[in-house]
């Protein structure tokens, strides 16, 4: 196939307008190819042209092959008993990991660094009208805290809508009867205003909605916002007292669609083990996403606490009723649209907005929400396969989303090298034991630096911030994350692999049917009839 | 004396570095260099100090882009903010709103001792507030005056403590 593309320098797209920051150091082929877009892929979105997309050229598949050819080989010389293999496959992982995280911290850093020159604190008066969206499913024991944080916001007087999906523990009687709200529309919605002694009473509006799912429920609170960014929040996450003022404040360029902020897990230092290694690696992940949205390739913004523009959001078409990880889907999707209708327009990471998250306490539940995760993982890659390898989608078609095909498949990688190094260790001749302890080592005394670099790093950035994690903790959680906190994290992989193969594919399917099969999911469109909202039409063809 | 530093030297946001600019922008306008020794005493010092509204900061300040968690820091001071309080004689120091504190905070160290709270990872949700069987915490605002902030002028009468005119005014914002 012969691309005749230019190779240019492709800066970060937000750096191109309203910045004079201009690092950006990603080389891809840039060029658009209308003829290959797909027409599975245009969301019913006025703009998006359908006439004469036939779909000529998928590089998913080369991608996809790829990457399976060098692990199916790796694997079947492992089989067929070849101990070079060994070396190559153990070896391999190490590089690719140590490779992609040293290319993430070098982007953390350069993605600071300019952060820091671009950063002026903002101004309250200049903030833009947030409206905060919780999606709540029998969150009452939490609810009141998270509501409270948020009407304490310094600078910003949020409207809040909590959507609570079919809650069943009283929350929607006690946000009730705690605020006081009114009946305004049936039984279904309800508001009411929360006075404050420094400015405006906050509103606060509750949409008491049978079960209808997450996405359904956010859809609903996005029908009712009334302000120009709508902020998404999880019942259990509470925010810092200037996260929204921050957050808000990341949206002044004009051309940053969504934007997330710096979450930490809460309750870490005198919680148990696994909240413990959630705590390292949520300020990992979060740190790298500095990084990734430097580089203009950021795919994640979270739903516990991120920020959308509202027109944006409903031009794609609101969040995704059909799927596990509706805040993941609807990042993929805004870079679609937005590439293929050639706009100019950021995804951030507001690395002062900080929020304070709970996580899972018990290996259970933890593995349940990761499994949930992964799921959703696979499942959004394979929905948006169209745009892996693809030039037309720039740096994220062709560097970021072959790195997430990878990512999905390397657990299996990652698994049988973990094996393999168990195995010689426990079995294998001398030799072989020396190599298994010399390459954990290695491994530890890697992450060891690279977790210290970043540690020194946010301390250096952001000093009233103190991590929650003394220096002690913090290395004995690192030492201790290969032996016990990685295992259920692979556990949970290798469920999500099964839930993919089963199609598992929605909330209630993963809440009611672990088993893998489909059971008729009630739709959101009786309910919400009043509300305008039908189910989004979208393609979801069964992997 | 409301304080805010103001930036006028190369790195200014939009519409400061103006003499109108920076009057919309904070109120009290403090021009500061930029640079690497630019440090100035802001004005906000004996506020900062008195009031036992934040970490000792000592009052200084620096260049925004330097050092914006310092510049922050000022300005939290400076702008009214809701802080909880603690009514010091009546804690019984039963320890629950250190129990129930989400965030891990040693809230009932703060109560005993009478200080409003101040620790950074304070998301004021209320949750030390609404459990405490004896209402020593309550909500309030710096800047304004609160019966249990130290720093106000009801608190220091109450104590029957001479008040300084010009000392314990508060935030004019």
């Amino acid at each position: 196939m012969a691309v005749s593309g230019r190779l240019h320098l492709c800066t970060p797209i937000h750096n191109r307008v309203g910045s004079r920051h201009s690092e950006g150091f990603l080389i891809t082929v840039c060029q658009s190819f209308p003829q290959w877009l797909d027409s599975r892929g245009a969301h019913g979105i006025p703009g998006l042209s359908e006439a004469g997309t036939n779909l000529l050229f998928r590089p998913y598949g080369y991608v996809l092959g790829l990457v399976v050819l060098v692990i199916g080989c790796s694997i079947w010389g492992l089989v067929t008993g070849q101990p070079e293999v060994i070396v190559w496959l153990t070896l391999g992982y190490l590089a690719y990991e140590i490779s992609l995280t040293l290319f993430l911290f070098v982007a953390t850093a350069l993605g600071i660094a300019a952060w820091q020159r671009g950063y002026r604190p903002p101004c309250p008066e200049a903030a833009h009208p947030v409206s905060v969206l919780i999606a709540a499913h029998n969150e009452a024991d939490c609810i009141l805290e998270t509501l409270t944080s948020v009407f304490g916001q310094v600078g910003v007087v949020p409207e809040v809508i909590v959507a609570s999906d079919g809650s069943t523990d009283g929350m929607n009687e006690m946000l009730i009867r705690t605020f006081g709200l009114t009946a305004v529309d049936g039984q279904e919605r309800w508001c009411g205003e929360v006075p404050r002694a420094d400015t405006a009473p906050a509103r606060l509006t509750l949409l008491a909605l049978p079960k209808v799912g997450k996405g359904a429920a956010l859809n609903a609170g996005l029908r009712v916002a009334e302000a120009e960014l709508l902020v998404t929040l999880d019942a259990d996450t509470l925010l810092a007292p200037r996260a929204l003022l921050e957050l808000a404040a990341t949206f002044e360029d004009g051309v940053t669609v969504a934007a997330g902020g710096f979450i930490y897990v809460r309750g870490a230092a005198g919680g148990p083990w696994m909240v413990r290694h959630q705590y390292l690696e949520f300020f990992r992940n979060f740190m790298w996403r500095i990084g990734l949205a430097h580089c203009g390739v950021c795919l994640q913004v979270s739903g516990a606490f991120g920020a959308f523009r509202t027109a944006a959001l409903r031009e794609v078409g609101g969040f995704s009723e059909a799927t596990l990880v509706e805040d993941y889907e609807i990042i993929y999707r805004l870079h679609e649209v937005y590439q293929r209708l050639g706009r100019v327009y950021a995804v951030r990471v507001a690395p002062a907005a900080v929020a304070y998250t709970d996580a899972p306490r018990t290996p259970w539940a933890f593995v349940k929400q990761r499994t949930r995760w992964f799921a959703g993982f696979l499942n959004t890659l394979w929905d948006y396969r169209r745009m892996i390898g693809a030039p037309s989608y720039r740096a994220i078609g062709c560097f970021m989303l072959p790195v997430k095909v990878v990512d999905a498949l390397l657990p299996i990688w990652g698994i049988t090298s973990l094996f393999i190094l168990v195995g010689a260790f426990l079995f294998g001749r001398e030799q072989w034991r020396w190599y298994a302890v010399a390459l954990f080592g290695a491994k530890w005394l890697y992450d060891l630096v690279l977790t210290g670099l970043l540690v020194s790093l946010h301390e250096r950035t952001f000093p009233g911030r103190p991590l929650s994690l003394g220096r002690a903790r913090l290395v004995l959680t690192i030492l201790t994350e290969a032996i016990g906190f990685h295992w259920f994290r692979q556990a949970a992989v290798l469920n999500a692999y099964r839930w993919f193969g089963f199609g598992i594919r929605r909330w209630e399917q993963a809440r009611w049917q672990p088993a893998g099969g489909k059971p008729p999911v009630r739709t959101a469109a009786p309910a919400l009839s009043w509300l305008g909202f039908g189910k989004r039409q979208q393609d979801h063809s069964q992997p | 004396v409301t304080c805010v530093a103001v930036c006028v030297g190369r790195y200014v946001r939009a519409g400061a570095g103006t003499r109108e600019g920076n009057k919309r922008h904070s109120g009290k306008v403090m021009p500061i260099r930029c640079g690497p020794a630019a440090r100035v005493v802001c004005r906000a010092d004996s506020m900062a100090g008195g009031r036992g509204a934040g970490p000792p900061r000592g009052g200084q300040t620096t260049c925004l882009v330097l050092s914006s968690v310092t510049w922050s820091g000022c300005s939290r001071v400076s702008r009214p903010e809701i802080r909880i309080f603690a009514d010091k004689p009546k804690c019984i120091s039963c320890n629950i709103c250190t129990r129930v504190c989400h965030m891990g905070i040693d809230v009932m160290g703060y109560a005993s001792q009478g200080r409003p709270m101040d620790d950074v990872e304070c998301v004021r949700c209320a949750a030390c507030v609404t459990s405490c069987p004896m209402d020593v915490l309550s909500f309030g605002m710096t800047g304004k005056e609160h019966p249990h902030d130290p720093a106000s002028r009801l608190y220091q009468l109450r104590r029957g403590a001479s008040v300084p005119g010009s000392a314990v005014t508060g935030s004019q914002l």
